[in-house]
């Protein structure tokens, strides 16, 4: 089996018992717990997509491993089409569930694995990338859902990982033994690893020599024992459980982005599943690569995907009050467009501007100056594009009353008269609620922080920018000469 | 009880570690489900609290070891045997 269906997918959740807290209680089955329930579904609707004719290019790769047909998601990108697929099932994934691609950290984890793992093997005659490309392959044929988990909870920032009062605010080495070792530590902002088979785990940045016990790179099972998944908890959580119909929800299916604190408690990981232990001078690259693919699928894509349907709902809602031919709503709705494709367009460039990485890997990653200014651009412009949407929607938005009381019998006929205008009150509330979801909820914070905060891109864009160049270019038109 | 599972290398550690290090089953939570947990020559001896039938250790081994990243499969040989009882 190459592709799984969704329905296999579901009923391989069945069998999934990862230890999940959330909102006070332990899950006893993810499809039974509403919240946990919304990640699972969004994860089915992906399986959906890659059996859907319509979108097989998108969706399903060709495994460099088995030259068979594969889920995207596990696909390590070999030339620029992977890499323009790659950023288009970004897009197709987030239109469609309006929240997270859960396998989407776990892609852009395994192509920068592939890519670093090769390097390690050439300079130090390691045998990581054949082990790798073991579980890969292992996990293409039976179509895993694999999540990643990059971010340690880190602890007091002013201290390197081995001087933390508490140890466990990094992923660690506790024990290494014949067969595997022992990690403890703990993970943070995680999407999706409560309802995926796998987790791959990569070192949270750069580390220094004599880091050695938190280098480690590794695929998890999610079932293993002593991992514990803590899942977050806000207001979109607590009116999920409250509600008597999903269908009262912004987004009704597939929720919010639900993340989860993950947390080791000495997990066993046998060497088969171990892709880094150690070498702290490629985990800076290790992270980096992943950040790159990241940033162009993450920034340049998804969130484009995420304000296609802000934008979409933000037209509705200006047809649905009357006011989409006033010169300024159209106008605003104009620069939610070009915010967004701006991204988008940046996107499609680092994808086109990709290359091997390193040279003789196979491995293609996107060009890494687009891939920072996609993110940077959509992280100041989600804002902008949350504000317009606000803007048009109207208070409504934040002030409307509860769905379901349209229909009660006293109030519904008040409410109907209240806010139907050039729909149906129905109609009206229907949007205003899906655009609260988009502009009230998580999605301000999470598009900004999601693949990095903003000051990594301008960081990194600060290092990739050949300003002497500039500079150069500069004076020479203004016949300036060189000193 | 018969059943044959495949997964990648390791994972026979992985759930070994689980019954001996962790005394626990992957995807079972509650405490005390392994009344006895031993490595055997070529294997393991997984004997199980409580009285239960073949189709429940057989549930319950298909829980593990779906949690462990192993599925039901056929066609090579055994490498490792797992020995599952109950104890009443």
């Amino acid at each position: 089996m190459a592709l799984k269906t969704s329905k296999e997918y579901l009923e391989s959740v069945k069998k999934l018992a990862p230890r999940v807290y959330c909102g006070g209680k332990w899950v006893k089955g993810l499809l039974n717990n509403k919240i946990t329930r919304s990640m699972v579904m969004a994860n089915a609707a992906i399986y959906d997509l890659a059996e859907d004719p319509k979108y097989k290019d998108i969706m399903v790769a060709t495994s460099h491993l088995t030259g068979e047909p594969i889920n995207r998601n596990l696909n390590v990108a070999r030339n620029i089409h992977d890499l323009d697929m790659r950023q288009e099932m970004a897009l197709l994934t987030s239109q469609t569930v309006g929240t997270c691609n859960y396998r989407c950290v776990g892609c852009d984890a395994l192509n920068s694995l592939a890519s670093t793992t090769w390097e390690m093997d050439r300079d130090l005659k390691t045998k990581y990338n054949e082990r790798f490309n073991k579980w890969l392959a292992f996990a293409q044929a039976n179509d895993l859902a694999v999540s990643g988990a990059i971010t340690d909870a880190k602890g007091d920032r002013k201290k390197r990982p081995s001087q933390q009062d508490e140890p466990d605010t990094f992923i660690h080495l506790v024990e290494k033994r014949d067969d595997g070792i022992v990690v403890r530590g703990i993970k943070v902002s995680q999407s999706g690893a409560i309802g995926s088979h796998e987790t791959l785990v990569l070192p949270g940045g750069a580390l220094r020599e004599g880091e050695e016990a938190f280098a480690l790179s590794f695929a998890v099972q999610n079932g293993a024992p002593g991992l514990t998944y803590i899942c977050q908890y806000n207001a979109y959580s607590a009116e999920r459980e409250a509600c008597e119909e999903e269908a009262e929800i912004g987004n009704p299916v597939f929720g919010q982005r639900e993340t989860s604190t993950m947390v080791f408690d000495n997990v066993f990981i046998p060497w088969e599943r171990v892709f880094l232990f150690g070498e702290t001078k490629y985990c800076g690259r290790l992270v980096s690569r992943f950040a790159k693919a990241h940033r162009m699928n993450c920034g340049g894509a998804c969130k484009v995907g995420f304000a296609d349907l802000i934008i979409g709902g933000t037209v509705l809602a200006a047809e649905y009050t009357g006011v989409d031919k006033v010169p300024h709503i159209q106008e605003k709705i104009i620069d939610m467009v070009r915010l967004s494709e701006t991204s988008h367009a940046c996107a499609i460039a680092a994808a086109m501007r990709g290359r091997e990485e390193p040279k003789g890997s196979g491995v293609f990653l996107p060009d890494d100056l687009f891939g920072n200014a996609a993110k940077l651009n959509i992280a100041h412009g989600f804002w902008e594009i949350m504000k317009n949407a606000g803007d048009i929607g109207g208070g409504l938005v934040v002030t409307m009353p509860r769905l379901k009381d349209l229909e009660d019998p006293e109030v519904g006929p008040m409410l109907k008269k209240a806010f139907a205008a050039a729909a149906p009150a129905d109609k009206r509330l229907k949007v205003a609620k899906f655009l609260q979801h988009w502009t009230s909820g998580l999605h301000g914070t999470g598009t900004w922080h999601g693949a990095g905060a903003p000051q990594t891109q301008r960081f990194m864009i600060s290092v990739l920018t050949d300003f002497d160049a500039k500079k150069k270019m500069a004076k020479k038109l203004m016949g300036m000469k060189e000193e | 009880m018969l059943g044959s599972y495949r997964g990648l290398g390791g994972t026979f550690a992985s759930f070994t570690y689980s019954c001996l290090d962790k005394k626990a089953i992957p995807g079972f939570h509650e405490k005390g489900l392994i009344a006895e947990a031993k490595l055997t020559e070529g294997g393991m001896l997984l004997v199980l609290s409580g009285k239960r039938t073949e189709t429940e250790l057989r549930e319950i081994m298909d829980i593990a070891f779906e949690n462990i990243g192993a599925f039901p499969g056929i066609g090579a040989e055994a490498k490792y045997i797992i020995d599952v009882k109950s104890k009443e």
